[in-house]
């Protein structure tokens, strides 16, 4: 996390002047330094940049990612250049791949004689918790086919959450388009399950919604009531995933920012001890928290997206 | 004493949590949606706040009603079905 904030530190003078504008070329706040961190951005830091740069070996602290021309699709304009988050959220995908293709090996064929060793007993143990105790357990009977995008959602999330936690990395998942797209795919997954599980019949009674023992007016003014209702239930819950997910990784990531940026705020009113070794220490114990936060929030957007077909599943 | 939960409860209270949580959203996006609803309405007609009271209103009932249903009445048809079909 230091790493973050490392051109702003070596540009940092312990004198007041360089506390209230410290930055390394552009005159930037720590507020603006925190908010140039957790957002998305056209450019990769190159990790010990500055000190690099200070040797001569490099000219920019960040490389340039490139630019596409935006395309027109009738009344929208789609800019598909890559950001620092999309290159993050690949890197995370490749990881995912990788990480899950290597413990299968290690677990399939010849090799599943013997109960695999290391990461591959950690991974294996993951998934097998995940289906056994997460996807099936709340989607019931038939559950088995949902299986892979619980486990590749779990993984994914917990990946781009941890590359985010490594110096100069990204949070991919700090970005609200991001949790919002896992979300829609996960409604669209819910609202299919729903409908082949329930048939055209069965998945509009979880829509329009028509109480029994009314007259038929009353049945008509509860349908148009409730209906729209029933529809904003349906959005709400990957609404509140994709919100929950979003906000916890960023109100992490600007805690720990916040907490480091706070030594160079009180270095030059204090002596050096002091506004060093408290905010490191709690900065410390806050990426400790990330840690188990972003394990955390990936279980339960992979769990509570179980929940969701199972519920939608066993409807009416 | 209060009963510790077991680790296979554990992820249940998660569950439960995550539901409580959609239904209560929905009342709360409910009773916002049709307050938009009733301000559009108002608006249109030149008669603020009549409609955005109403909408409030009735968005609030609706996602109440929604959330009682849900909670309340639709688990015990079920289990009156599930009686039911047992003894059957």
């Amino acid at each position: 996390m230091i790493g973050r904030l490392w051109p702003w530190l070596q540009a940092a003078e312990p004198q007041a002047e360089a506390a209230a504008a410290p930055a390394e070329g552009g005159g930037l706040t720590l507020g603006e330094m925190i908010m140039h961190h957790v957002t998305d951005s056209r450019e990769l830091e190159i990790p010990f940049g500055g000190a690099l740069r200070r040797i001569g070996l490099i000219d920019r602290t960040a490389i340039e990612l490139p630019r596409f021309d935006p395309i027109q699709l009738g009344p929208v304009t789609l800019d598909l250049s890559p950001t620092k988050h999309v290159v993050f959220l690949f890197l995370a995908a490749i990881l995912v791949a990788v990480v899950m293709i290597w413990t299968a090996r290690k677990t399939h064929g010849k090799a599943a004689e013997r109960a695999p060793k290391g990461v591959a007993n950690l991974i294996e143990a993951f998934v097998i918790y995940l289906r056994d105790e997460v996807a099936l357990r709340n989607i019931g009977h038939g559950g088995e086919r949902y299986v892979p995008y619980v486990l590749t959602l779990f993984f994914f999330i917990l990946f781009a959450n941890l590359l985010g936690l490594l110096p100069w990395g990204a949070t991919a998942t700090g970005n609200i388009a991001v949790t919002a797209t896992l979300a829609f795919l996960s409604l669209v997954l819910i609202e299919v399950s729903g409908f082949r599980t329930l048939g055209p019949r069965g998945y509009l009674r979880t829509i329009v919604f028509v109480p029994e023992g009314m007259p038929w007016y009353g049945k008509a003014l509860m349908a148009a009531i409730m209906t729209p209702v029933e529809l904003l239930g349906k959005v709400a819950k990957p609404f509140a995933l994709a919100v929950r997910l979003f906000a916890n990784m960023t109100a992490g990531h600007l805690v720990v920012l916040a907490l480091v940026g706070l030594i160079f705020v009180a270095a030059p009113v204090a002596s050096w001890i002091l506004p060093v070794i408290a905010p490191v220490v709690m900065a410390v114990a806050i990426m400790v928290l990330e840690l188990f936060v972003a394990l955390l929030q990936a279980f339960i957007f992979a769990m509570l997206t179980s929940v969701f077909i199972g519920l939608i599943r066993h409807a009416h | 004493m209060a009963e510790r939960r077991s680790p296979a409860e554990k992820p249940r209270v998660v569950m439960e949590v995550g539901r409580y949580f959609g239904y209560g959203l929905t009342w709360a996006l409910s009773t916002a949606f049709f307050l938009f609803l009733g301000w559009l309405l108002d608006r249109w007609l030149g008669t603020l706040p009549l409609f955005v009271v109403l909408g409030a209103v009735v968005g609030a009932g609706a996602g109440f009603y929604s959330l009682y249903y849900h909670l309340v009445i639709e688990p015990r048809e079920r289990r009156r079905r599930e009686a039911g079909g047992n003894n059957g």
